[in-house]
């Protein structure tokens, strides 16, 4: 890497990933958004004190993030103390200032003057078949683990359940219930519910797919009445879910 | 061969560099010199990586490549774990730990060999720091878990909605107040698109790197030593809060790599950079320091307290690097007591629970109060034996470790060296270590000697190591004896950090973080937020009220913040007129009521917050009566029903 090299490359990441971060789809935001938070901060930072401090390569990739997460949070208060909201674009512009910044204050500080340590492989690992190889594989099996423990998750659900819900709506000419019920069980049910209100009974019946919603608005005659939900799983579940709203007073209140 | 021709080879030999071409050796060993930084402060450690000359190029390489797949197989061990744990079986814990020991023993072994060479070391601490980092991970790798990620979740989607700092978070008041985390991780959101929970896993485990990294770098600075290096930081990552709280999404966890940052970039300052470096090295100090400053407040408290004590026990040094020394320490008191000042004034009432901690500690020493039941779970979880040896193994190792380093140190006179600031800084931080076992005999400084341990163990894990690597007893130990220590090591850290039952995920459990977050009480809290609308004020036990808030966007009562306290509510057998009264004073619309409290002890100690009638002293679960009465009021409506979850309206419960 040349004398000029460097900041000109950041400068041209730095392009190239406020242009992704800003406009491109989510796939290409990801990495743009990764490139613009956690490496290129830092990686100007380090690229500006070269020229007053000598830097090796750990010292490097441990400052390159640190630096990186120190500049976002410092970068966020300054746009809230400008009065400005923080925004893609905002973010986008404030980060990319303060890099330029970094990038300017690297050429005025002088040249580099860096000498970076390089570690001597032995002819064992220099043949870079077999580290890459024994990454990949490592990978592979982290890959593997994160699906195992995320599979372990979601197909954690217990015993399976069903929600009944009941509100009163005041939408509409007549006053209503809006009610719902959501099966969250380990597959279809039939259930069976029983809607009181004042003197009217009404049943409804009905099978509901895994993850589906029932919902319904059932006009009521007076406003005031007190209404009764009873939910039951058939064939063996009587009573499985109860909800009530309590009558009104005269002013309107329970 | 001319003589500075022989020793420029040796040079570009230690650097791994290319030996020089004819002719270009005068000027390539001026350009070296000049900038090895120290000007050839005697070409020692002080500017090359300390242990290049010791170190044989090429050894272990075999080993050291190794520890990366069988670090992975350790992890799929673990996610093993976690899938028979979330069904409940029997075994899974044996598979945790054969896990772990598949992660630690391989690295420690390259760590604690005389024979690695420096770059090994450094993988080797980068596997074992990120590969605890992705064990917790593996508990719940799909959504946030336990209670504090929570509440900083909350405070990130509120930076990302609204675009603004300092919104109110009704739980952790003092949350929106430290602010770093939630930046960083609603950039990300922002500039990428990914979740809070992505996003935010992202940046704890970047986090991560540097402040493993970070130690590394600066116990190398200061050891000029890469296996002392090394092994600080293996026992550093023995401490009980490395694995499990330090890991979590939580404002300390980046606090914690920004001080060591800071730590790093003085002891660099100190010790390597040129004095016309010095203002850039400040100048990064400078940012960081305010950087930690706004992220945590007690992180950035121990920080600053332990760069004054760098300062005031620093031996003579030049003009410059004093001048630099002090300037490092006042600014950081200065940004600390400015941010605590002008905005986070509430952290002071926050952390009332560290007095109250000091206090029954000075009551127990005067014997004015008894202590603690040592192992006591507050749930009806048991304390296994080998939990409690694991316990106690792992406190008495550290602590013969820490007192055969600090005589070490007394004995080769490393207190005295060039580099006598940091030890002695290390030397004393340590020793409240010790001093935090007194509180673990009272009921408030038990969670408080927990904290303790990030911090206090950045001076213990150096003095181990002192007395690992220079001790001439354990010198004498053969390989296997170091790594069955550091075995023993993780062990007991792990056992300390966390319980059993939050070791792995499973089956729901009453109030225990992680282990009662479910999808019950997820879709409780979807409902309300679609259903009811978000920001109506609710009042739920402690586990709901963070679903509700943050999947539901809802607005819980909170003694924290509220100064209304709404628990008793939860504790009477019978709906009385104060209770109604309670939640009216409190402007509690919706009561969320979980009957699954009744069927054990909270395992936290508190079911809603410790405020609540008979925290941490319950000895029955809460009587079935008490979630039954809501039924029974004539003028609460109970609008939802989700099985072990009911939703109560309770806007008209007043008397």
């Amino acid at each position: 890497m040349t004398r000029t090299a460097g900041p000109l490359t950041i400068a041209s990441a730095l392009v190239a990933a406020e242009i992704a971060a800003v406009f491109a789809p989510m796939p290409l935001r990801v990495p743009a958004g990764l490139l613009l938070v956690l490496v290129l901060p830092g990686l100007a930072a380090t690229q500006a004190v070269r020229g007053r401090l000598t830097l090796e390569r750990t010292e490097v990739i441990m400052l390159v993030p640190g630096l990186s997460l120190v500049t976002s949070v410092l970068v966020g208060l300054l746009v809230y103390a400008a009065h400005l909201r923080l925004t893609t674009v905002s973010w986008g512009l404030a980060i990319a200032v303060v890099v330029l910044g970094l990038l300017a204050l690297g050429g005025r500080l002088g040249e580099r003057t860096d000498v970076r340590p390089r570690v001597r492989l032995s002819g064992w690992i220099r043949s870079r078949a077999v580290p890459v190889a024994v990454i990949l594989c490592s990978l592979a099996m982290i890959a593997g683990a994160l699906v195992l423990a995320a599979y372990g998750e979601r197909s954690a659900t217990g015993g399976g359940f069903t929600e009944l819900w009941a509100l009163r709506t005041h939408t509409g000419p007549t006053p209503a219930v809006a009610l719902g019920v959501t099966n969250h069980e380990h597959g279809s049910a039939h259930y069976r519910l029983q809607i009181v209100a004042g003197r009217a009974i009404k049943v409804l019946s009905f099978e509901l797919a895994r993850g589906r919603t029932l919902r319904r608005r059932l006009p009521i005659g007076n406003a005031r009445d007190g209404v009764t939900l009873t939910l039951s799983k058939l064939p063996h579940h009587l009573d499985y879910r109860h909800v009530r709203l309590a009558p009104l007073e005269a002013d309107g209140s329970q | 061969m001319p003589l500075y021709r022989h020793f420029l080879l040796k040079v570009d030999s230690r650097l791994g560099l290319r030996p020089a071409g004819k002719g270009q050796g005068v000027n390539r060993l001026a350009a070296e010199t000049s900038t090895l930084t120290h000007a050839v402060d005697s070409l020692d450690s002080a500017v090359l990586p300390p242990e290049l000359s010791r170190r044989k190029v090429g050894t272990n390489v075999p080993v050291a490549l190794a520890i990366v797949p069988l670090a992975a197989m350790g992890l799929l061990a673990v996610a093993a774990a976690d899938l028979l744990a979330w069904r409940g079986a029997q075994h899974a814990g044996d598979l945790f730990w054969l896990g772990l020991l598949l992660i630690w023993l391989p690295a420690s072994a390259v760590i604690l060999s005389e024979r690695s060479a420096r770059g090994q070391r450094i993988l080797a601490v980068v596997v074992v720091g990120m590969s605890l980092f992705l064990v917790h991970f593996l508990g719940s790798p799909v959504r946030f878990a336990g209670f504090d990620p929570f509440l900083h979740w909350d405070t990130t989607n509120k930076i990302v909605q609204t675009g603004r700092l300092f919104n109110a978070n009704p739980v952790l008041p003092v949350s929106p107040l430290y602010p770093g985390l939630e930046l960083v991780t609603a950039a990300l959101v922002k500039l990428t698109g990914l979740s809070v929970f992505v996003a935010g896993t992202v940046v704890v485990g970047v986090a991560r790197l540097v402040s493993i990294l970070g130690l590394y770098l600066l116990y190398e600075l200061v050891g000029k030593s890469a296996r002392l290096a090394g092994i600080a930081t293996l026992v550093y990552a023995a401490n009980p809060s490395f694995l499990f709280q330090d890991s979590e999404y939580l404002y300390e966890a980046l606090a914690l790599s920004f001080a060591i940052l800071v730590l790093y970039l003085v002891a660099f300052g100190l010790h390597r950079a040129p004095s016309r470096g010095l203002p850039v090295v400040w100048l990064a100090v400078a940012g960081v320091l305010v950087a930690t400053a706004v992220t945590h407040h007690i992180t950035s408290f121990f920080f600053v307290a332990f760069l004054l004590v760098l300062a005031l026990v620093a031996p003579k040094m030049p003009r410059a690097r004093r001048v630099f020394l002090w300037c490092v320490a006042l600014l950081g008191i200065a940004a600390v007591v400015l941010w605590l000042m002008l905005l986070a004034s509430r952290v002071i009432a926050y952390l009332q629970p560290v007095s109250t901690g000091v206090s029954e500690v000075l009551s127990l020493i005067r014997r004015e109060s008894a202590s603690r039941q040592l192992f006591q779970n507050y749930g009806t979880q048991h304390v296994s034996a080998g939990d409690k040896a694991g316990a106690f193994a792992f406190s008495a190792l550290t602590t013969a470790l820490l007192a055969l380093g600090l005589w070490c140190m007394l004995r080769t006179g490393k207190l005295n060296g060039r580099r006598a600031a940091f030890v002695r800084t290390f030397a004393l931080s340590a020793l409240a270590y010790p001093l935090s076992f007194l509180f673990r005999f009272t009921p408030a400084g038990a969670d408080l000697a927990g904290r303790l341990s990030t911090f206090v163990f950045v001076g213990v894990a150096f003095c181990a190591a002192v007395a690992i690597s220079e001790s001439p007893a354990l010198r004498r130990l053969r390989l296997g004896g170091l790594v069955v220590i550091a075995g023993l090591l993780a062990w007991g850290g792990t056992i300390l950090g966390a319980p059993s039952w939050l070791r792995l995920p499973g089956p729901y459990l009453v109030s225990a973080d992680a282990r009662s977050i479910e999808p019950q009480g997820i879709d409780a809290a979807r409902w309300a937020g679609q259903t009811l609308g978000e920001g109506n004020r609710i009042a739920a036990d402690r586990v709901n009220t963070v679903l509700m808030l943050t999947y539901g966007r809802q607005t819980p009562a909170w003694g924290l913040s509220d100064r209304v306290d709404v628990t008793p509510v939860f504790f009477d057998k019978r709906w009385t007129a104060r209770d109604g009264s309670l939640l009216r004073g409190a402007a509690v619309h919706y009561l969320v009521v979980d009957s699954r409290l009744t069927t054990a002890l909270p395992a936290r100690g508190v079911y809603i917050e410790p405020g609540e009638p008979g925290a941490f002293h319950h000895r029955k679960p809460l009587p079935k009566a008490a979630v039954t009465k809501f039924d029974r009021a004539k003028r609460l409506s109970r609008v939802f029903d989700g099985g072990s979850i009911a939703i109560y309206d309770v806007s008209d419960a007043g008397p």
